[in-house]
């Protein structure tokens, strides 16, 4: 099926997890997850169930004011 | 003479004190080099970093998360860019795990041109957060009116800014700084964004500002490691002038050597 990370067309096995879809994307640790616009906890990511179209964004820190 | 890290004289963010009265940003170095050691320099003990988009195939995010973490300071994430309540709620949950604090500079734009605050959205999203245990940091406008409802929700810091983010151009509005220290005397009073030079960082921890937050200042510097030490010194300054109680001023001229018994008193006409 498809979904987007952030912002780019992707494929995943159906029924693919949060976590299986970030590091099949190369995401690094540490980094957070939203998913629909919606955050992510961690303690989430083994457990949620992508679906067609799902949009994930992979977050982590860079430099601020 | 003032201890100059007694309890009084030590900065409070909601319960942790704090020796240096600068909060400084992470962004627009030359070089994580001269980032770090502008940083060091400075004395700051808070630094402010941000999220984004992961790009696994650059390298430079895992770098600067590293070269964030070797200065062993507290952590101030923001929510800059945000222009919705949804969006600043949902980076600030995201900041909380992966940055290990409750802390949160919330931002949220209201207008491009000036990055002004949204007020409306600001205190909607600050009530979200507060009761989801948040400690918010808002960067707000002068308004004493939003001020007041921040307070009123229990934030315990704000943070208003002096002119627009990335203006260095100091503060512009002093009548209405001075209005919200008078008016909240109790809450942590941080001059954000538009600090341009020393002089501006001094002027406001003269006025009772409890302290700084700044980034392009020191960054953009010729010399950024120069920079961060001259504004360590004013806003030390500044804090000690404020502690000292500066005299009163006056319209008329006053003389400040002794005229009685002078040889040449009402001599001239």
């Amino acid at each position: 099926m498809i979904i987007f990370i952030n912002n780019e067309t992707h494929e995943v096995a159906e029924s693919s997890t949060i976590h299986e879809a970030a590091k099949m994307f190369g995401a690094k640790p540490p980094y957070a997850i939203l998913v629909n616009d919606t955050f992510l906890p961690l303690s989430q990511h083994n457990h949620f169930v992508l679906t067609q179209d799902d949009r994930v964004e992979v977050i982590s820190a860079i430099q601020g004011g | 003479m003032s201890n100059e890290h007694s309890s009084k004289n030590r900065l409070n963010i909601y319960g942790t004190k704090l020796n240096s009265r600068l909060l400084i940003g992470s962004s627009m170095y030359p070089s994580p080099y001269v980032m770090q050691q502008a940083i060091r320099t400075s004395g700051a003990e808070v630094v402010t970093l941000s999220l984004s988009r992961q790009n696994p195939q650059a390298s430079g995010g895992q770098a600067f998360w590293e070269s964030i973490q070797s200065l062993g300071l507290l952590l101030l994430p923001n929510t800059a860019g945000c222009h919705s309540v949804n969006d600043a709620v949902n980076m600030a949950r995201m900041s909380r795990e992966l940055f290990q604090t409750d802390w949160i500079k919330l931002e949220l734009v209201g207008d491009d041109y000036n990055l002004q605050p949204d007020p409306i959205a600001l205190v909607k999203a600050a009530e979200i957060l507060l009761s989801e245990g948040f400690k918010v940091l808002p960067y707000c406008t002068d308004d004493l009116v939003i001020a007041r409802h921040l307070v009123e929700l229990g934030c315990e810091v704000l943070m208003p800014w002096g002119s627009p983010i990335g203006t260095g151009k100091g503060i512009l509005n002093p009548y209405a700084l001075q209005a919200l220290r008078d008016r909240f005397p109790d809450v942590t009073m941080i001059v954000d964004s538009g600090i341009g030079l020393p002089s501006h960082a001094s002027q406001s921890l003269e006025m009772g500002m409890d302290a700084v937050l700044l980034n392009t200042a020191v960054a953009k510097a010729k010399d950024p490691l120069l920079m961060g030490l001259a504004f360590s010194k004013a806003i030390e300054a500044g804090r000690s002038a404020y502690l000292a109680g500066p005299m009163a001023e006056r319209t008329a001229a006053s003389p400040s050597t002794p005229t009685i018994d002078s040889p040449f008193w009402h001599q001239s006409t």
